[in-house]
């Protein structure tokens, strides 16, 4: 039996464009639709644990704060050291043009707090356990481990990404709290350096006007939302791969690439909503 | 007729490659019940067990798991929810960032509600009779597949399951391990459990069952 002929008609033409534009804006909604969906489910899965569950969800928390907080937090200060002294010679630069020295740790605190703190805590968290969640839940669906979960009754919602998406949050929010302390003291450091007169005594006074409970709120939304999402987006992608282990790696990317998209988009809104 | 336990009605299922694997399967599964299937093609038997178990969804039809339904999100049916399935696939399934003993507390404390002491020694009871105290401190890349899934057969013992769904890997099991394998499927056999056992490999346990072929998405029941 011969194939049927598939005949053309001129609206195919008009509207194949239109169709593909379409789609375009589709996909993406489809996906963010898909995560805020799954994050619902995590939410709930959090809400209806079981006491007697509670032991069991604690062992995996402790291993993902411990994986994504504890061991990243020599990195996270080395870099918060270095940052903070860039951003004070940039800084310093532009103040000292003024006369406005005295403004250096205000400034300084502002950009840390606000935006530099939970960005690179970030950027961090999703380089080092955002790839690491979504290929551990990619290997794990390969290998028939998420399979096994289910048959014995083992919620993976519960199971996998309650605790990770609870580590995410603790994890962020204190590396959060170092990367700005240790930000501030380069900073100091660097400006030290730079204007010997300057005490630490003074520097501290110029910070008190600065840090305010809005600021440790703020601090610890970003800390809660980042740390929250993340690795919940990247164990999403992580639990989409069907069959092959070369699907593994596309899953990090995806799960890096929307993770980063995410959080500089919630940044900007939330700075403009608190800040603006 | 007994009471049904599994029941299938008119399941169709395609493989991803567009293969017909099922096309309108009827059949029930009573409680108690011991089959033994045995198959041309392994991959579709494997696809009845994760049919079974809510693991795979049929194009058509519907698989009812003791008398409800099974649907997406299958960690929600009860029968599951209460750790009634005893899940042994081929590649075991044991969680590869947890060492051995974790992998038959965890279960036992999320699923079954047991404290941390008496689910540790249960599981300790279990590896020791199987011959495996011995990796209970090793991660599962350590031990070779055969260990692993007898691990997996002991995971699901002592879950003391209604329904068993047992897939034995398709290549040769250590003598140890076919024989710890057999003893612990002779005892479930004896169970009130209904069984769907998948193989007719020589070491697996000469207990009575339903004998039922798998040949081209049909099934064929045999002598008892």
């Amino acid at each position: 039996m011969s194939a049927p002929k598939t005949r053309f008609h001129a609206w195919d033409w008009i509207f194949s464009p239109a169709a593909r534009l379409g789609k375009q804006v589709r996909l993406p909604l489809e996906r963010v639709g898909s995560a805020a969906w799954l994050m619902s489910r995590v939410v709930r899965g959090l809400f209806r644990l079981r006491l007697d569950q509670l032991d069991v969800v604690y062992r995996i928390l402790r291993m993902q704060v411990k994986f994504t907080a504890l061991d990243a937090l020599l990195l996270t200060v080395v870099t918060a050291l270095l940052m903070g002294g860039i951003t004070l010679i940039q800084v310093f630069g532009q103040l000292s043009s003024y006369g406005a020295e005295d403004y250096l740790s205000k400034l300084l605190a502002k950009l840390v707090i606000r935006e530099l703190g939970p960005l690179l805590v970030g950027v961090i968290v999703i380089g080092r356990s955002g790839t690491a969640v979504a290929a551990e839940m990619a290997s794990m669906k390969l290998s028939g481990e998420v399979d096994a979960l289910v048959a014995m009754g083992m919620n993976p919602v519960q199971f996998l990404l309650v605790p990770r998406m609870l580590g995410g949050m603790i994890s962020v929010f204190s590396l959060i709290v170092f990367f700005d302390a240790a930000a501030l003291l380069g900073g100091f450091v660097l400006a030290w350096l730079l204007l010997p007169t300057l005490s630490f005594a003074s520097f501290l006074a110029g910070l008190e006007g600065v840090i305010g409970i809005r600021e440790l709120a703020i601090t610890l939304l970003k800390g809660l939302l980042f740390g929250g999402a993340v690795p919940v987006l990247c164990a999403a992608y992580g639990l989409r791969v069907k069959r092959s282990a070369t699907e593994v790696p596309q899953a990090v990317t995806k799960g890096v690439v929307a993770s980063l998209l995410m959080m500089f988009l919630a940044d900007a809104l939330l700075s403009l909503a608190l800040y603006g | 007729m007994a009471d049904p336990l599994l029941v299938l009605e008119s399941v169709s299922l395609r493989s991803e490659e567009g293969r017909i694997v099922f096309d309108g399967l009827d059949w029930t599964l009573a409680r108690g019940a011991k089959v033994r299937l045995r198959s041309s093609s392994g991959r579709d038997a494997s696809v009845l067990l994760r049919l079974a178990s809510g693991l795979a969804l049929p194009q058509a039809g519907r698989v009812v798991l003791d008398g409800i339904p099974l649907g997406p999100y299958s960690f929600d049916h009860p029968f599951l929810a209460r750790g009634a399935l005893g899940w042994v696939p081929r590649e075991g399934g044991l969680l590869v960032n947890q060492d051995l003993r974790a992998n038959l507390v965890l279960p036992l404390m999320f699923t079954k509600r047991l404290g941390a002491v008496q689910a540790s020694s249960m599981a300790a009871g279990a590896l020791e009779e199987a011959g495996l105290s011995g990796l209970a401190d090793q991660r599962p890349h350590a031990m070779d597949p055969g260990e692993r899934w007898l691990a997996a057969l002991v995971r699901a013992t002592l879950m003391v399951p209604e329904l068993w769904l047992v897939d034995p890997p398709a290549g040769h099991l250590p003598r140890s391990v076919q024989e710890k394998a057999s003893a612990l499927l002779e005892r479930a056999a004896a169970s009130q459990a209904a069984m769907i056992l998948l193989g007719e490999a020589s070491w697996m346990p000469k207990v009575p069952m339903q004998a039922i072929g798998l040949d081209n998405g049909r099934l064929m029941i045999g002598d008892a």
